[in-house]
């Protein structure tokens, strides 16, 4: 299995991989995959790969708000999302939210559906998701003319559960010193598996794993980690790359925040849903008892660990409170314990990238 | 008293406690002056809530640090002080000393991001310079908006104090039904009753039921006078001076739950216009010689803290009442104290009511629909809406909602950018500019 083929999955929507099934687009990693695959449906990440314009979001939206969704926006209002049979939305923060007000009066999909994602993992706020997931389960089934039997969903969990296995297997191997796969091209396998039957890239990533080990060596002198909200744009860790560092491992929401909880096979399956949801490594907008900046930093401190792990890049979208403050906190955190960091801000679509290059290449320089 | 006097502490809150203090000094002196909303009356509040924070030091009265979205009246039946976080950034941006702006610099320098809303930033530049009072403990909730959201964990993680959390659920949003959905009242009366288990344990003390019910009593008082007076300011010409709903907000945020000053306030205002209507006299014509209301505007968003005279200025200048504000329009309503759950019931009603988290926190509709009710229910003539830097949330639907309130109203309304807190993003004499040609140009 060719890295190639994932390549092809991280393209200009809509790739080769969204014609087999009908697709719903969702915009957070808070969305629950498995009821949509459960449904007969293809669910993917809303994602601006490959656009450049703004204009057309940006006169609903404003220029206080982030990126990703005036790109999005403008690619919903230009037809470029059509082929989606729908789009799920949530409240994971303000831009997302607002952008779904926007969206509902503009260009409402087919199908469209919000959940209310609580900020808190306690048994109320499990309950809240809970209900909310069934109410999205009788939604897509009188849409579609389906049921979405006990059956189905756990099959669907236990496919999803076997990508995050195989996903984290793979991020297993970047902890070793001798890396034979690039940050990259590991990203790239991440992207992919937010934009194709989980069927066919957990077969794809199954045989690539299984000639890992033929692949040859990577050249590195710095082991680097991501920290930031969305980015699903590879080239950021290709800049980062290109410098001579080598991105091993992440705690971003495309990558390790939305690989690394499994849904417990064994419980009810719509209950074991709400519960890895809102459990999983939090967002920061998540201010729970045990889902907030602690369970954060402690996470991030066991992937510098476990990834030894030289130095931190922080990347944040401009105008994301959220991760900005998180951020801040980390820094200082960070900071403290001796592990030096660097941060930047970003726009969802590449602009200044000779300034991010000068800025990452003094910052490996203070690692080397 | 001299000015040293007032410095006593924490730099932050005694200029407030100078500002508001000298204010009601002065407005003793001459009497109340004309377009100015910030009366006596309003001062005492102030005052004595500025002042009950050394009190609350001296005594060792515990201190539970609140955002705006969370209701005071549990911390007062509880004997706690209630130190408002807002009313410390909010109000020294209305006093514009100056001093709020190094605030604000100095958190950005220590790396938060210039566009995080500076009505925590104020705070947290103060605090790290050790200008403000330390709290014992912390609660706040998820609404209004990101920035609240992330900011008060920074503070949590500066103070490392014990912290309660609200989650309020986002709302679906239904015409036909209710503005509760019949999960959203137990999800959150249930979390109350851990706030109180929180601030009990926290606190050393105990909110007993007959403690809560006077507590709440008194909240009512003032609630039901407010919401007198905010019917009143529906009557053509306005009673009473513009920003008046916002300090009647102010107040109730700091001080709902205590007797005294804050239910004279209310009852104060609730008189007064009251009176002002049956003699047929509207504030304008009282204050301003030979002038008559001509135009009644709503205040979209949030009033513009630096420089609140530009109220007074548009009474004066073109005879606009601002008759309502979106701080001021409260749709909370008196609380049932027959138990403690109807109780727990109606102040989550409240919290989910809060002005700005009610626009906020839920899909642009519950937004749209009340300032479409506000638009007719107060005959506006139009609708300003200086769009706060920090507030994300709604700046991502102002197109639209300009849009649609002139669709289904046939107001206009005009929309511009300001951080409501630093005038050295966009200056008080822009803002008049830009409302100038408004009211010319569309209007005359």
């Amino acid at each position: 299995m060719s890295i190639e083929d994932f390549y092809e999955a991280i393209q200009p929507v809509p790739t080769k991989y969204m014609k087999n099934k009908k697709v719903i687009g969702s915009f957070c990693s808070y969305t629950p995959e498995e009821l949509i695959h459960a449904a007969g449906l293809l669910p993917i990440r809303m994602n601006g790969r490959g656009h450049k314009e703004t204009a057309l979001g940006d006169s609903f939206l404003s220029k206080f708000n982030c990126t990703f969704c005036r790109t999005t926006l403008d690619m919903i209002l230009k037809n470029k999302y059509d082929f989606l049979d729908g789009i799920i939305s949530l409240n994971s923060c303000d831009h997302i939210r607002r952008t779904w007000d926007n969206i509902k009066y503009e260009h409402p999909p087919k199908f469209s559906h919000f959940l209310s994602v609580p900020h808190h993992a306690s048994p109320a706020a499990i309950k809240w998701y809970t209900d909310e997931i069934i109410k999205l389960k009788n939604h897509l089934e009188t849409s579609y003319n389906i049921e979405i039997t006990n059956e189905r969903l756990k099959e669907s969990i236990k496919l999803f559960n076997k990508s995050r296995t195989l996903l984290k297997s793979l991020y297993e191997k970047r902890k070793e010193s001798e890396l034979k796969i690039t940050g990259t091209d590991a990203f790239a396998i991440i992207i992919a598996g937010t934009a194709m039957e989980k069927e066919i890239f957990n077969e794809m990533l199954t045989r690539f794993l299984e000639t890992y080990d033929e692949r040859p060596k990577v050249d590195y002198d710095r082991r680097v980690m991501v920290v930031g909200s969305l980015i699903d744009d590879i080239e950021y860790i290709k800049l980062i790359e290109d410098l001579g560092a080598v991105v091993v491992t992440d705690a971003h929401c495309f990558g390790s925040k939305y690989v690394w909880d499994m849904v417990d096979e064994t419980k009810n399956p719509i209950e074991a849903l709400s519960e890895r949801y809102l459990k999983k490594i939090p967002c920061s907008r998540m201010i729970g008892k045990n889902v907030n900046h602690d369970v954060r930093r402690a996470f991030i401190k066991s992937m510098i660990k476990d990834f030894y792990v030289d130095g931190v890049i922080f990347e944040s979208l401009k105008f994301c409170d959220l991760q900005g403050g998180d951020n801040y906190m980390m820094i200082r955190e960070l900071k403290e314990l001796g592990v030096p960091t660097l941060e930047l801000d970003r726009e969802y679509i590449i602009s200044g990238m000779s300034q991010m290059k000068t800025r990452v290449q003094a910052f490996l320089e203070v690692l080397a | 008293m001299s000015l040293d006097e007032y410095k006593v502490k924490y730099e932050l809150w005694d200029n407030l406690r100078q500002f508001f203090t000298i204010g009601r000094n002065l407005i003793g002196e001459l009497g109340s002056a004309p377009g100015v909303s910030f009366n006596g009356e309003f001062m005492n509040v102030m005052v004595d809530y500025l002042n009950n924070l050394y009190e609350a030091e001296k005594n060792k009265t515990p201190i539970a640090m609140y955002n705006f979205c969370v209701p005071p009246e549990l911390f007062y039946a509880a004997d706690i002080y209630p130190l408002c976080q807002e009313i410390g950034s909010v109000a020294l941006a209305i006093a514009n000393t100056q001093t709020h702006m190094g605030y604000i610099d100095y958190a950005e320098e220590s790396g938060l991001a210039r566009e995080q809303c500076n009505a925590q930033k104020i705070w947290i530049g103060a605090t790290l310079q050790d200008k403000t009072p330390r709290p014992d403990m912390m609660v706040y909730a998820s609404q209004p908006c990101d920035s609240t959201n992330i900011l008060y964990q920074v503070m949590k993680n500066y103070y490392n104090i014990p912290t309660f959390t609200f989650d309020i659920p986002y709302w679906h949003y239904d015409e036909k039904n209710e503005f509760y959905d019949e999960r959203t009242l137990p999800y959150l009366s249930g979390q109350i009753k851990k706030m109180i288990a929180f601030i009990e344990e926290n606190g050393k003390t105990k909110i007993t039921f007959d403690k809560l019910k006077t507590t709440v009593e008194n909240s009512n008082k003032a609630r039901e006078y407010t919401l007198e007076f905010l019917e009143l300011m529906k009557h053509k010409p306005s009673p009473a001076a513009s920003l008046t709903p916002f300090t009647l907000y102010m107040t109730l945020m700091a001080a709902a739950g205590t007797s005294g000053a804050v239910i004279d306030y209310a009852k104060w205002c609730r008189d007064d216009a009251k009176e002002k209507i049956k003699k047929g006299i509207g504030h304008i014509s009282e204050n301003y010689r030979k002038k008559e209301e001509k135009f009644r505007c709503f205040w979209v968003y949030i009033p513009i803290f630096f420089d609140p005279m530009i109220f007074s200025w548009m009474e004066q200048k073109f005879q606009i009442s601002t008759v309502m504000d979106m701080m001021g329009y409260q749709m909370a309503q008196p609380i049932d104290t027959s138990s403690e759950e109807s109780i727990l019931t109606d102040m989550a009603k409240t919290i989910l009511e809060m002005p700005m988290a009610r626009q906020s926190r839920g899909p642009m509709e519950y937004y749209l629909d009340d300032v479409v009710k506000i638009v007719k229910d107060y005959q506006i003539d139009f609708c300003i809406w200086g769009g706060h830097l920090g507030c994300k949330h709604s700046w991502a639907v102002a197109s639209m909602m300009k849009k649609l309130i002139q669709e289904r109203t046939g107001v206009p309304t005009l929309v511009f950018e300001v951080d409501t807190m630093d005038s050295r993003v966009v200056k008080g004499k822009e803002i008049r500019k830009t409302i100038q040609n408004f009211v010319t140009e569309i209007l005359q």
